[in-house]
């Protein structure tokens, strides 16, 4: 019998809502926690919130791709940051985007990287500007 | 007679836009005339933290100041996109002081105006306001985090600042 690995991850505070956690939390291979749940406060600054990912073994949810990015914060050099490329994510798409990526097979790839959720496909940035993308 | 040009420094460090600007124009003028007259071989390369020469040493006539000139009356001129970037910065400063719940600071969100004390933009409300439908709907899901004052003022804030920024007639 082989064991599925979760994909854990932290959902930062500006997609959190009961609705996105009840929705990651249907996919069987996603343990979602908050960032609260993970001892984080609110108002956590940027820096300690994407060290906080490789402290807490979780890769960080988010949707705030303008300020955490593979540019500021490059890959391997942090737990995994997956960011979901929408200006206003519900949690139908926040869920539609992580079941697809899950399903693709990749998912144990986007720990330390930077891994983007699009509509249709998804990019993984690794170390020295290597990048995997590929459609759902 | 010859001279050695002195190495001049421009300070704070060139951005990059800046720097590339300023290193065309430069070999663009030494190219046409040093280069040709034999004083100058060579290019010059800058980096973010100055002007530095490349392997040929730079020497000009004292009595072609030309070079020398240029340097001292260059100034970067910023992109469109820079000039609009630094105007909506004045305007959102300004108005986080008109609206104490809102603030910013350069380690939260990179700098985005935000509820104080949250890791909520204030687009980010609007995109919560947009999806739930209600402020007591956000206030319910980030409780006891945000306060409905607080996503009424995160509102009034975008307001402000769609306003100011559209009115043909205001300088922020």
């Amino acid at each position: 019998m082989t064991r599925t690995k979760h994909l854990k991850v932290m959902v930062d505070e500006d997609i959190l809502g009961p609705r996105v956690l009840d929705a990651l939390r249907r996919i069987g291979s996603v343990d979602a926690k908050t960032t609260f749940e993970c001892g984080l406060g609110s108002g956590t600054k940027d820096g300690p919130l994407v060290a906080a990912t490789a402290d807490k073994r979780r890769l960080l949810l988010t949707a705030n791709f303008r300020d955490i990015n593979e540019r500021v914060y490059e890959p391997c050099g942090h737990g995994g940051i997956i960011i979901i490329k929408h200006p206003r994510p519900s949690a139908e798409e926040i869920y539609a985007r992580m079941k697809a990526f899950c399903e693709s097979g990749k998912r144990s790839e986007a720990k330390g990287h930077v891994t983007y959720l699009r509509a249709d496909k998804f990019t993984i940035h690794k170390l020295h500007k290597e990048t995997v993308e590929e459609r759902y | 007679m010859e001279t050695t040009m002195p190495r001049p420094t421009l300070t704070p460090p060139l951005p990059d836009s800046d720097t590339r600007s300023l290193s065309n124009m430069l070999n663009r003028r030494l190219t046409s005339r040093q280069s040709r007259s034999g004083l100058f071989s060579g290019e010059i390369k800058i980096d973010r933290s100055g002007i530095h020469q490349g392997e040929t040493l730079i020497t000009v006539s004292t009595d072609d100041t030309n070079l020398e000139v240029h340097l001292q009356s260059f100034v970067p001129q910023p992109d469109e996109r820079e000039i609009a970037r630094r105007v909506f910065r004045a305007l959102t400063e300004k108005l986080c002081k008109e609206h104490p719940a809102i603030s910013m600071d350069a380690e939260v969100l990179g700098g985005t105006p935000h509820v104080t004390n949250t890791r909520l933009s204030v687009g980010k409300v609007l995109s919560k306001l947009y999806l739930y439908g209600s402020i007591q709907a956000i206030v319910e899901i980030h409780e006891p985090h945000l306060s409905e004052a607080q996503v009424k003022e995160a509102i009034a804030y975008a307001q402000d600042f769609l306003e100011i920024a559209c009115d043909p007639h205001e300088t922020p």
